[in-house]
């Protein structure tokens, strides 16, 4: 079975995760055609550009979501339950998944505007989080 | 059009969650591909031997092997085959071998391929490790708990956008057991009724235990030939009639794209174009049920309803054997059980079992034309990687 870790970084997803150390939300973009990416890849998918690390602005609608009520394999999260889990399309056009906190879940629906925060689980690691705008 | 191949046989073992209490079989990913290579070799009279010079096609099990696993499967078997054939396409697994076998099958090289899948990952390591690692490290530290996440939240989005309503769900459910309790090997064959469906545990808003599927260790196979060497080996072939593809398929858009079409869609029409029938020709239809909101979303994208219409659809038709679209009528991975990685091989079969009329209990009266698709893997952003369709007939 998988390792829990909270951020396994590798090169090519490194720049996000220090970012989040600092409370910074980061996605790359093309520099030729200005696409966002998400998730990390090695080169632009749309026209074969450079990608360069950029900070967005955090706030963006949920697409959709689940109450998890039982998590069989997450063992990060199996204590956690019921929480709420979002994917989020941002501003900026690419979609992000993480909890939302909030102590009403009926709060959340589709469309519901939200922004990023960062929990700060240990020394070393801030996860990006939503709460409600 | 036709394509000249057609399934001669096939062949599927008991299957297994490895209960020893209740007296369950324990066996290797070896063993039960073997076992399944049997069934389907003997079903037409042939032995390992006659796969000498000819093709053998292999779906990974879903847990580590070597890299030259698929060569091992043909040493274990002591087959000695023209060219080996490996899928590692996961719930695609069983078209995407056909596609390529029809190939072989079509270029010359081979007159007949045998295909096989299935393993052990219950008993070898428990419950499935998360088939994919692109983008792993952003999934469970954020809360995502493997694909019961995934598909709960492509169900709130459907049923939010299109008014679905979970006993629709719940109606799939409720007749694929019914298809269950009439399959000899159906791994759930007690039938349920719509309040077991409601009254069973929500998993991951809003799909509930019974929208998911049942993991089961066993093995699968079939033969697929020439249409010449088809009905030299049996009076009752079935023809492949067309297959379509799609891979990482997004509709409108590659960076927000719309969750609720899948890749079945392209896939379907070229499949359908390629045979020249349509929805409304076919008898029998099986598609990839992993998880209930996803057979409901490929028959909207294959055709057989409007686009946000299935679960109203399924509430106006009779889905059962004896109905007007006869549905998953094994039981599918709801109930007959998910093989590991060769989900696709049940649906595969059980059309084929229908349009042979071997289907027993179940069988569909007068079925001529079956339909089946499938899936591999949902991804991060709720796409779907591999993604396969085929239509079949019964006459070539």
């Amino acid at each position: 079975m998988g390792e829990e870790k909270h951020s396994p970084s590798n090169p090519l997803t490194q720049p996000f995760w220090e970012a989040t150390r600092k409370h910074k939300f980061v996605m790359q973009r093309c520099s030729n055609c200005k696409r966002f990416h998400w998730l990390p890849v090695p080169r632009c998918q749309t026209c074969g550009g450079d990608l360069e690390w950029e900070e967005l602005s955090g706030k963006g609608s949920v697409y959709t979501y689940t109450v998890v009520n039982r998590a069989v394999r997450n063992k990060l999260f199996a204590d956690k339950v019921p929480y709420l889990v979002a994917m989020v399309e941002l501003d900026e056009g690419p979609r992000f998944i993480a909890p939302v906190q909030t102590k009403d879940l009926e709060k959340v629906r589709i469309g519901t505007r939200v922004e990023v925060t960062f929990e700060d689980v240990d020394a070393e690691t801030s996860l990006p989080r939503f709460k409600l705008v | 059009m036709s394509l000249d191949v057609a399934i001669a046989s096939y062949g599927e073992t008991p299957v297994s969650r490895c209960r020893k209490d209740k007296g369950e079989l324990i066996l290797t990913a070896e063993q039960y591909l073997s076992w399944a290579a049997k069934l389907t070799l003997d079903k037409v009279g042939l032995t390992i031997r006659d796969l000498d010079g000819q093709g053998l096609a292999i779906s990974g099990p879903l847990v580590q092997v070597s890299e030259l696993w698929t060569g091992e499967i043909a040493e274990v078997l002591g087959a000695s085959p023209k060219i080996l054939i490996r899928s590692d396409h996961a719930g695609a697994s069983a078209p995407m071998l056909i596609t390529q076998a029809t190939q072989q099958i079509r270029s010359g090289l081979v007159d007949m391929v045998l295909c096989l899948g299935g393993g052990a990952r219950i008993w070898e390591e428990g419950m499935m490790f998360s088939p994919h690692q692109f983008g792993y490290e952003f999934e469970r530290p954020f809360g995502m708990d493997g694909p019961n996440t995934k598909f709960g939240m492509v169900a709130r989005r459907h049923f939010d956008l299109y008014g679905t309503k979970p006993e629709s769900l719940g109606k799939l459910a409720v007749t694929q057991r019914l298809h269950a309790s009439l399959n000899p090997n159906a791994y759930l064959k007690q039938p349920i009724t719509m309040k077991d469906y409601l009254d069973s545990k929500i998993i991951c808003d809003p799909l509930r235990m019974l929208d998911c599927s049942i993991v089961v260790d066993g093995g699968a196979g079939f033969l697929i030939a020439s249409a010449k060497k088809a009905k030299e080996l049996t009076d009752n072939p079935v023809s492949l009639k067309g297959f379509g593809t799609a891979i990482n398929y997004r509709e409108k858009s590659d960076v927000s794209p719309d969750i609720l079409v899948t890749g079945v869609k392209p896939a379907s029409r070229t499949a359908f174009e390629m045979s020249g029938l349509k929805p409304k020709d076919v008898s029998i239809v099986h598609c990839y049920d992993d998880y209930s909101i996803m057979a409901l979303i490929q028959l909207e994208d294959a055709g057989f309803c409007e686009k946000g219409k299935g679960g109203k659809f399924i509430e106006e038709t009779d889905l059962s054997y004896r109905g007007r679209l006869p549905f998953n009528t094994s039981g599918g991975l709801l109930s007959a059980g998910q093989l590991p990685a060769a989900g696709s091989f049940t649906g595969v079969i059980e059309v084929v079992r229908q349009l042979k009329g071997e289907a027993g209990a179940r069988q569909v009266k007068d079925a001529r034309t079956g339909f089946m698709s499938s899936f591999g893997g949902g991804s991060y952003d709720l796409h779907l990687i591999n993604t396969a369709a085929i239509v079949f007939g019964s006459e070539s």
